[in-house]
């Protein structure tokens, strides 16, 4: 960036720095939009009270992170260096410099406190002002968020299909009308649901208004005039039309006039030519001929009626299913915060709430709003005015709007582009400069994309036009190449990637003193099946980021086996798993010993000496050291957490020598800790959702690859940037889109469009398809901008690879919908000119299993396995501590146990008055407080009178019964309740010994004891105390270092007594 | 007064605690933890000593002071007029009662965790002494604290009551009475933050005569260093092999590891710390002693003993989720749980293919009596026995206490907690679910009557809200928290996890509470800059908490960048070297490195002897999709274990389907006999079929198939009739001469039943039809290994002139015949192998030529099952497997690149 004559966007970038406007500011890649966006933060932080008045808000928390670095950064700087030469960098110093001075000032130690830079993602903003909030927001308290509430969306959908069986009428007849419609298939409904409840943030708003069948059918009929209107504009002068309103009649001539799908003219005499040369026409005709008609079907108004009605049923009984949990996903808090924020009449004061006010948000990444966060922005900033010192700035770039798959609405940068946002006016900034790519990639998107983009912009068809840039750097060699293949060659593909990607990398970086950086993005992690083999093969390490997908390792699968086993004796596919798996390797003639009576489990067969005698001997080693690894831990199951079990048992039969590599320990380290995020008190409540969980789950990437060449999905590079880039599998096809129980538009006039899923067996027609084909266009549009984010990422070179079909004459055919080929099409189909041989494909099926594979069985050797086990920690291990002698009543239950502590109580109470005063009178006089006490302790109200009455049996009869008159009697240096610490042979105790004396003639040392005795042999029930309690007394003897003491057992409600010496 | 109290220096403390109980000394601290702490200390100096036996010191934290205080009154004439105190669960109660009551004007969706935090306001109100008249500008929230809160007063004060949160102003004014024991010197240890509230109740207590001083750690000279490593799992683990590099010394001392946020990451610290302290002790099996302590605990809900016994208690619901049963079926906590181990595990899997999704004590009785079920007497025994408590006492609502009593019975009836020994850490989480129900019996106290949902309810989130942590032996090193740490000391201490966003804690203030009176208030946490001095002095603290003080953060979380935090970014970064940290071999690294692997061959397994097999023509499917599957299936009978679902799935309802027109076409015969049939008729003769189709199927599945949805299916099965016999009403005339027939066929000398749905007997021969519900393709027949043998052996075996095959897709909206038949024009739908559209038809010339290559490839299916070829050898990667549940056992994984549709991913090959 050292020429700034090159910057063509100067003006832009010094005027987004005016803090007392707001701004939307498109920011195509490359354009150094975060310095923007840090510059303005340190210019608002020289205007501000306090930092937490200003919020920036950003995509990613690594987003976040990166900014907070970077605000720092500058005003480390600015604190102890000087003021640096290049021009943008003095600015951020200068800007810095003042912020700092503001600090200074008003003492808010920033650097030291790192939260008050309020820096984060939406996410966060919601879940700390529902932290705030907890009764406006209606939570209650703070759920815990989960970011895959697949499992509660099935609960709720659940809950809402079981409504048809319950109390509530009318419910019960919308879920029945909707199971009907669905051909009664419940599970599919309960699906759909589940996936409608995913996308709720959408709809909820919408269907709050409560629309009505009129207004959507006149919603209905302005798309539909519209689809006319298109048609009309292309129509040339003086062919006769139909009437412009008549839009049954356009339909009709569409039919009459095109094929079944429409991609030809039928009845080419009938045709005005001048019609028939407009293709753009025929396009828009084919739309018209798909029309539905101007009303609801009565069955689809039906179904839309209960669909309708269901859904914020289903969003209600969602949160009563969050609550149940203690758990909420992100759009519920946003949801939440969004009720915390009051009503657009109401709004709730903020500055109550947190003591300062918000008087700046900055947004990145604007393009990657969705309707409720686009909502809580409208709902900060209500009631602001011009000119009252409070802004706004939202940067982002909608070419590179690619979340829609993650609700985010391109429409919504537009929209806010034309209409700002809320009450807030923003004055658009477009930047040029692209300090990223050198001038031959930019010049090569420029050219590209200004023809892949859509000419128009359609807010609501999510159309957004090309804003070209201008390229800081100067051009180089070799910009862009296009590699062209043909016929489905992925083995070829698979090589040229791996063979560009080493010759990148030994190709010097821009910056020489650091190496060249690679990065190979897919838009599918499966688009990768061909390419990564390839790498090995060539020995070209990478990091995979969020690509491999772990399920299928064969040391995860291991450990899920091991799991299953575990958890259940009579898994039999897990047990045969284990059986079979390189710790153990059984043959599969002994595993058929083992295996072939159903009667008995495996771990039966495992343990049954007859069985393991008709094992061959080498399977009959191998079947006893699993059983004996096993067996220790199934002895212990449900003891410690089922991630222990799982690794014990795994560690115990050498699992960690089955794996290929080192990477699987890798793998097994994050099998191990998801099973642990998932399990609760050692057990999984729901197996077949851990399995599938666990296929969500992705390896790690080799850490100890360089970072010099990365792989990962283009959705994941965005924001990054590299040397070379390159972009394999461009003829691939994305997934499929899968049915949604009903869908919405909004129409260019902003009114609403409802369609209900079509019933079974109707498929592809009405206004569902309608509203599909819209949505297809949408995705359409995503595709180009997914290509120019992956294209944009390249600082120096851009290669990109793709597949053509031929025809029969070898040319290469438009390759197929869905694809990024076919978005590149008009721009890359000379580079597939090349004529060639047609190659034939094969049918029976994939790749098959190599035969050496089939019967492969990989296994320890057991017989040349072996290790020593490292060594524990040296160290001494101390004696149980502190044993405390206060347990002895557990044993007779609760009540007794509470009795008897308030009997002491009182005994000790006695015995420091020396017993003066204390009557049966005084006594029972004590019964409320007795009662008190007894309650205080936790006895329950139904045993409180026999409570008392034993505690006051108790007392009483130690004062009256000689023995207990002497005992809490004067005595001298009498002690009561005593407490000592002593440690006899190594082992620590707490004593408390209940009462002791000394005189000339010698120590007592008496302990009280509250037990009841029913029944006979008194004498034999005391002599078992005593046994029971000498040596309590024993050591009460050695720590007062008074062996001789006379020792003293006192039962105040036997009147009993036992000594000994 | 905090700052200008009389100072004891710590060696002072001792020598003053040394003199005993005539001293009448008291040291309180803020918390349990650091009594322990000093008491420990304190016991150590007098070992030290050579003393073998002193008087125990008096050192308990203040609200352990104030509570015995409070005591002292119960056992005084002071008695009848004290409140009496509310238990934690009590005060829970009575909070969840104040903000239910409010419900309608303040909607909230979960009362409890509400309740849990309007405690901590009202701790902070009164410890701050924060008024509670809707000074201070209060927003929505507080304002509904308030209205919440004057509730809650206004029960207790009814009930004189009262809570530890005010337990000070309620003993404050009785300090004059001689009952009240209090102590000669009272000395606050370590006590960082003294709240108006203790400071009123100190300055009360001291004009009662306690002289009330203060103590502290003298701050040892340390050189403190700091460290960065990657991640949180490195840094933890070096934390662990520093710790152990120490305790290996020659005198170790106290270490201690400070873990910010240690209650989310107690588990896995925990297990960081045993790998490197023992290697082996996952592998090893038994819990020997560790040199470590992490001072926080867990849930008892979250102990396996508990969450078993609270699965006992649902069981008493009139239903509960089968899941759940299950696990109550195999828990070791209940009677014959060893002794039945096996038998269970059997019994439970075989109840898994016929139990409703929902289940009752009655309804696994009555399954467990089943003559083919596996045999399990005890828990038979038991299972009755609580399906009598039940019907006896469990429909009432009761007391708390009852409620107890009747767990407690139920629970013993089951025979918990299990005949397996208890083990030491049982045997203390056993007393604390005894405390917890005793706890839960004085709820009477504050409740009245409630239904068992309620009661159990109740009782699952006291156990939730329970942290437990077993008591371990006193040992040297001690993980914490940073809240526990604080005032403790030690020989060596490493603190991590300090990272910017980490520490200083950002500000937090209670949102029940005006910010503004907080911060009025002084509050530290309320405010970032009183919070930010706090933390500071935090850390000052850890850095004059020990002769060898580390502090450390890592570099990155998840994808994020982050950086020191800034109270300690002064400190020198060190590298690890000068740290002298000790490598340990991992148990993990000792196996991986003594690996050794052989790789065999196996692809046959043992002769078939048996030749005739049991069930269908399902083998013939397994063996030519993937002859291992086949072995594992048909031979070892290798299946996952079912899991009953609610409501039908696709096997099901394509079942009812085949039941409904087996029937139909079992009453109708003949085409003639359709077109003959009136549309009143015909509905009838649905009606009747579908109903019984249905009744045949509710004996098994009565949850999903009653009330309104089996209206819907009945519905659903008349309509998709009609539907199709429309379809079968254009054909030409025939006859069904065969429905649901069974027949032996043999192929390569295996013998297996072969079964059709339909035979019709047209003008032109017979055609074999098969109904589907699902997407099928003639080309299922054709080629190698086809896909669907099932009509062609039937064909073949039948050993008839048989004219057609044919699919019947009965499905709405889609019903139609596709098929082959040796002449043209049979039936709509059907052609001739010549005009079929499949891929595989060219390799036919006719209709002979198809039917013998059935031949030769059946009879090379079933020699090579007679053989045992057991080849891994799916016929289509990796569509064959899918939906192949065997992958686990055939390792297909290890064996071919394995992607399985979207986020897939490829293998290592
Ligand atoms: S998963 Fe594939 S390879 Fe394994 S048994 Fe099943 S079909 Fe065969």
């Amino acid at each position: 960036m050292n020429d700034a004559l090159r910057v063509s966007d100067l003006g832009e970038r010094e005027r987004a720095l005016d803090p007392a406007l707001s701004f939307i500011v498109q920011a195509p890649a490359g354009s150094g939009k975060t310095e923007l966006l840090i510059q303005r933060y340190l210019a608002l932080l020289g205007r501000v009270e306090r930092p937490e008045e200003i919020t920036a808000i950003t995509f990613t928390i690594k987003a976040a992170a990166e900014m907070r670095l970077r605000v720092f950064a500058a005003l480390r700087m600015a604190r102890h260096e000087s003021r640096p030469h290049a021009p943008h960098e003095s600015r951020t110093w200068d800007l810095a410099r003042i912020a700092l001075e503001r600090n200074d000032a008003l003492g808010w130690k920033l650097e030291e406190s790192a939260d008050r830079l309020r820096v984060q993602t939406i996410d966060a903003l919601c879940a700390s002002l529902t932290r705030q909030m907890p009764v406006l927001s209606q939570f209650g308290a703070q759920p815990e968020v989960i970011e895959d509430a697949s499992a509660l969306f099935a609960e709720a959908a659940r809950d809402v299909i079981a409504m048809l069986e319950g109390p509530d009428k009318p419910v019960a007849a919308d879920v029945a009308h909707l199971l009907e419609h669905l051909d009664n298939d419940a599970a599919k409904a309960g699906e759909l649901i589940a996936t409608m409840l995913a996308q709720r943030d959408h709809w909820l708003r919408m269907l709050g208004k409560n629309p009505d069948r009129a207004s959507l059918e006149a919603a209905l009929d302005e798309v539909r005039r519209a689809t006319v209107g298109v048609a009309l504009l292309l129509w040339p002068e003086g062919v006769d039309a139909p009437p412009e309103g008549d839009v049954e009649a356009w339909m009709a001539l569409a039919n009459r006039w095109l094929t079944k799908d429409g991609k030809k003219w039928l009845d080419k005499a009938a045709i005005a030519p001048a019609v028939r040369e407009r293709d753009a026409l025929r396009k828009a005709m084919r739309e018209i001929g798909k029309l539905p008609p101007a009303r609801y079907t009565d069955q689809q108004w039906e179904a839309l009626e209960a669909i309708v009605r269901l859904a914020p049923l289903a969003a209600a009984q969602l949160r009563v299913v969050f609550a149940k949990h203690g758990k909420a996903d992100f759009v519920e808090f946003s949801q939440g915060a969004l009720r915390a924020l009051g009503s657009e009449d109401e709004p709730t004061d903020l500055m109550l709430v947190l003591d300062y006010r918000i008087r700046h948000i900055l947004v990145d990444e604007f393009l990657d709003t969705s309707q409720s966060q686009f909502q809580l922005l409208e709902k900060l900033t209500s009631g602001w005015e011009p000119g009252d010192g409070r802004t706004l700035f939202v940067v982002g770039d909608p070419m590179q709007s690619i979340y829609r798959f993650r609700e985010a609405e391109v429409a919504l940068f537009l929209r806010a582009w034309r209409d700002g946002i809320g009450t807030v006016n923003l004055e658009p900034l477009t930047l040029s400069a692209n300090f990223r790519s050198q001038a031959g990639i930019v010049d090569w998107v420029n050219a590209s994309f200004s023809r892949i983009m859509p000419l128009a912009q359609d807010i609501h068809g999510g159309a957004v036009t090309y804003s070209p840039s201008h390229a800081v750097h100067a051009a180089e060699a070799e910009a862009v190449k296009i590699h062209a293949f043909f016929d489905g060659d992925a083995a070829a593909e698979g090589r040229k990637v791996a063979e560009v990607a080493a010759a990148a990398l030994a190709d010097p970086g821009r910056d020489p003193a650091k190496p060249a950086s690679v990065a190979i993005l897919v838009r599918n992690r499966s688009h990768l099946a061909q390419i990564l083999p390839r790498l090995r093969e060539a020995k070209v390490k990478f990091r995979a980021v969020e690509i491999e997908s772990l399920g299928h390792r064969p040391a995860v699968q291991d450990l899920l086996a091991l799991t299953r086993a575990l958890t259940h004796l009579g898994d039999r596919v897990a047990w045969l798993a284990v059986l079979r798996a390189p710790w153990c390797g059984l043959t599969l003639a002994d595993l058929h010993v083992l295996g072939a009576v159903r009667a008995v489990t495996l771990w039966e067969a495992l343990r049954d000496g007859t069985r393991l005698a008709a094992l061959s001997a080498d399977g009959r080693k191998r079947a006893e050291r699993t059983r004996d690894a096993l067996s220790r831990v199934l002895a212990a199951r449900r003891r410690a957490s089922l991630r222990d079990a799982v690794e014990g048992a795994w560690l115990a039969l050498g699992g960690p020598a089955c794996v290929e590599s080192d990477t699987d320990l890798e793998d097994a380290e994050i099998y191990l800790d998801h099973l642990e995020s998932v399990e609760a008190a050692g057990a999984l409540a729901d197996l077949a959702a851990f399995e599938e969980s666990v296929a969500k789950l992705f390896a790690l990437p080799d850490l100890g690859a360089p970072d010099c060449l990365q792989v990962m999905t283009i959705h994941k590079a965005k924001g990054l940037e590299f040397d070379t880039v390159i972009v394999p599998g461009l003829a691939s096809t994305g997934g499929k889109d899968d049915r949604k129980l009903f869908l919405w538009m909004e129409t260019p006039e902003s009114s609403l469009l409802l369609a209900p899923i079509n019933p079974a067996g109707s498929d592809g027609e009405g206004i569902y398809e309608l509203i599909r084909g819209l949505d297809k266009r949408k995705a359409e549009h995503e595709m180009g901008r997914l290509l120019y984010v992956a294209a944009t990422r390249a600082r120096r070179r851009l290669h990109l690879l793709g597949d053509a079909k031929r025809d029969d004459h070898g040319a290469a055919k438009e390759p197929p919908k869905g694809s990024l080929l076919r978005t590149l099409w008009q721009v890359v189909a000379h580079e597939f000119a090349t004529p060639g041989e047609r190659r034939t494909a094969s049918y029976e099926g994939g790749p098959a299993v190599p035969v050496a594979h089939q019967g492969m069985l990989r296994r320890l050797a057991i017989d040349r396995f072996d290790y020593a086990t490292p060594a524990a920690a040296r160290w001494t291990v101390p004696a149980e501590t502190r044993v405390s002698d206060q347990i002895e009543f557990s044993w007779v239950g609760d009540t007794a146990r509470r009795v008897g502590s308030v009997v002491h109580r009182w005994l000790q109470r006695i015995a420091e008055d020396e017993a003066k005063g204390w009557t049966r009178a005084r006594i029972e006089r004590e019964l409320p407080a007795i009662m008190n006490e007894l309650t205080a302790r936790g006895v329950v109200e139904g045993d409180l009178a026999t409570a008392s009455a034993r505690v006051i049996a108790a007392l009483t009869s130690s004062l009256e019964d000689p023995r207990g008159k002497w005992l809490l009697g004067p005595q001298p240096n009498a002690r009561n309740e005593y407490r000592v610490s002593t440690v006899i042979d190594g082992v620590r105790h707490d004593l408390a010994i209940d009462r002791w004396w000394e005189d000339l003639a010698g120590a007592w040392i008496v302990d009280y004891k509250t037990s009841g005795h029913e029944g006979a042999d008194l004498d034999r029930f005391l002599a078992g105390e005593e046994a029971r309690y000498r040596g309590q007394l024993e050591r009460y003897a050695l720590a007062l270092a008074r062996p001789g003491a006379r020792r003293g057992l006192y039962f105040p409600l036997l009147k009993g007594w036992r000594e000994w010496t | 007064m905090h700052r200008d109290l009389p100072r004891l220096e710590k060696p002072e403390l001792f020598e003053r605690l040394a003199h005993g109980h005539a001293a009448r000394l008291t040291v309180v601290t803020p918390n349990r933890r650091l009594a322990h702490a000093l008491r420990r200390e304190f016991d150590a100096a007098q070992l030290a000593q050579g003393l073998a036996a002193w008087e125990t010191p008096d050192i308990l934290p203040f609200d352990g002071l104030v509570k015995r205080l409070w005591e002292d009154a119960l056992y005084c004439d002071l008695a009848c007029g004290i409140p009496v105190l509310l238990s934690d669960t009590q005060e829970q109660m009575l909070w969840e009662d104040a903000i239910h009551a409010a419900r309608h004007a303040l909607p909230i969706y979960s009362a409890a965790p509400a309740a849990t935090q309007c405690r901590a306001a009202w701790r902070l109100v009164h410890a701050w002494r924060l008024p509670l008249d809707g000074s201070g500008e209060p927003d929505e929230d507080a304002r509904a604290f308030l209205d919440w809160s004057s509730r809650y007063q206004r029960a207790t004060r009814e009930k004189h009551q009262t809570d530890s949160a005010r337990l000070p102003e309620v003993v404050a004014p009785h300090l004059g009475h001689a009952a009240l024991r209090k102590p000669a010197a009272l000395v606050l240890f370590g006590v960082d933050i003294v709240t108006p509230q203790i400071r009123v109740f100190l300055e009360s207590i001291a004009a009662h005569g306690s002289a009330v001083m203060e103590a502290m750690s003298p701050p040892v000279r340390a050189e403190a260093r700091r460290v960065e490593l990657t991640d949180w799992k490195e840094e933890i683990e070096v934390a662990a092999r520093w710790a152990r590099s120490r305790l290996e010394q020659e005198r170790p001392g106290r270490i201690g590891v400070v873990v910010p946020d240690l209650a989310s990451s107690r588990a896995r610290v925990q297990r960081i710390f045993a790998n490197v302290m023992r290697p082996d002790h996952l592998a090893a099996g038994e819990a020997g002693a560790l040199p470590f302590n992490i001072s926080l605990g867990r849930a008892l809900a979250e102990c396996p003993m508990v969450a078993d016994a609270l699965l006992v208690i649902d069981l008493l619901e009139h239903e509960s989720g089968f899941e759940q049963a299950s696990r109550v079926i195999r828990s070791p906590f209940i009677a014959g749980a060893e002794a039945e181990m096996e038998a269970r595990a059997r019994l439970d899997a075989w109840l898994r293919k016929r139990s409703a999704p929902g289940v009752s004590l009655d309804s696994l009785s009555s399954l467990l009596e089943a003559p083919s079920a596996p045999r399990a007497p005890v828990l038979l025994d038991r299972m009755k026995r609580l399906a009598e408590v039940r019907k006896a006492s469990l429909f009432v609502p009761q007391l708390a206490s009852e409620w107890a009593k009747g767990f407690s019975e139920a629970l013993r009836i089951a025979g918990f907690p299990g005949e397996r020994g208890l083990d030491s850490a049982e045997h203390q989480t056993l007393d604390k679910w005894h405390e917890l129900l005793a706890d839960f019996a004085t709820l009477e106290r504050v409740a009245g009557k409630m239904g068992f949902q309620a009661a159990r309810e109740r009782l699952r989130s006291m156990a939730r809200a329970t942290v437990f942590q077993p008591e371990a032996r006193d040992v040297p090193i001690q993980v914490m928290g940073i809240l526990e740490s604080a005032g403790q000391q030690f020989d060596h201490l490493w603190v991590a996890g300090l990272t910017d966003d980490a520490w200083p804690l950002p500000a937090r203030p209670d949102p029940f509470i005006p910010v503004r009176a907080q911060r009025a208030a002084g509050i530290p946490q309320a405010d970032p800059g009183t919070s930010l001095e706090l933390d500071r002095r935090i850390t000052q603290g850890w850095l004059g908490a020990a002769g060898e003080v580390v502090v450390s953060h890592s570099r990155m979380r998840k994808e994020s960048e982050l950086a020191p935090s800034p109270l300690i970014d002064s400190i020198r970064l060190s590298p690890l070297e000068d740290l002298a940290v000790g490598r340990y071999a991992t148990l993990r690294g000792t196996i991986r490195a003594a690996a050794v692997v052989e790789t065999v061959q196996d692809a046959r397994a043992p002769a078939v002897v048996e030749m005739t097999r049991p069930g269908g023509t399902g083998l013939f499917k397994d063996q030519a999709a993937c002859p291992f599957r086949a072995f594992a299936r048909r031979r070892l009978e290798s299946e996952p274990l079912e899991t009953p679902r609610p409501g039908l799935d696709a096997r099901d309802r394509g079942n009812l389907v085949h039941e409904m027109m087996r029937s139909v076409w079992g009453r109708l015969g003949t085409h003639d006999r359709l077109t003959a049939t009136g549309e009143a008729a015909l509905g009838e003769i649905l009606g009747e079929c579908a109903e019984g189709a249905i009744r045949g199927m509710r004996g098994r599945r009565a949850d999903a198939l009653s009330g309104r949805y089996a209206i819907l299916e009945r519905e659903r099965l008349v309509r998709l009739a009609l539907e199709w016999l429309e379809e079968d009403r254009r054909r030409e005339a025939f006859e069904v001469v065969a429905l649901e027939e069974k027949h032996p066929v043999t192929f390569g000398g295996i013998t297996v039943n072969a079964k059709l749905d339909r035979m019709d007997q047209l003008a032109g021969g017979r055609a074999i039809i098969d109904y589907k519900t699902g997407v099928c393709k003639t080309s299922d027949w054709m080629g190698k290994r086809p896909d669907e043998p099932q009509l062609p052996m039937y064909a073949l075996g039948r050993g008839e002139d048989i004219a057609a095959v044919a699919f019947a897709v009965v499905k709405t909206g889609g019903a139609r015949y596709r098929g082959i038949s040796r002449v043209p024009n049979l039936i709509k739908g059907v052609c001739t192998i010549d005009k079929d559209k499949s891929w595989a038809a060219g390799r036919y010339r006719d209709w002979d030529q198809l039917v013998a290559g059935w031949r030769v490839e059946l009879e090379a299916i079933g020699r090579g099952f007679a053989e045992g070829d057991a080849r891994v050898d799916p016929k289509r990667l990796p569509k064959t497997c899918e939906n192949c549940d065997q992958q686990m056992f055939c390792r297909i994984a290890e064996k071919a690149p394995f992607d399985a549709g979207e986020g897939g991913s490829e293998s290592d090959e």
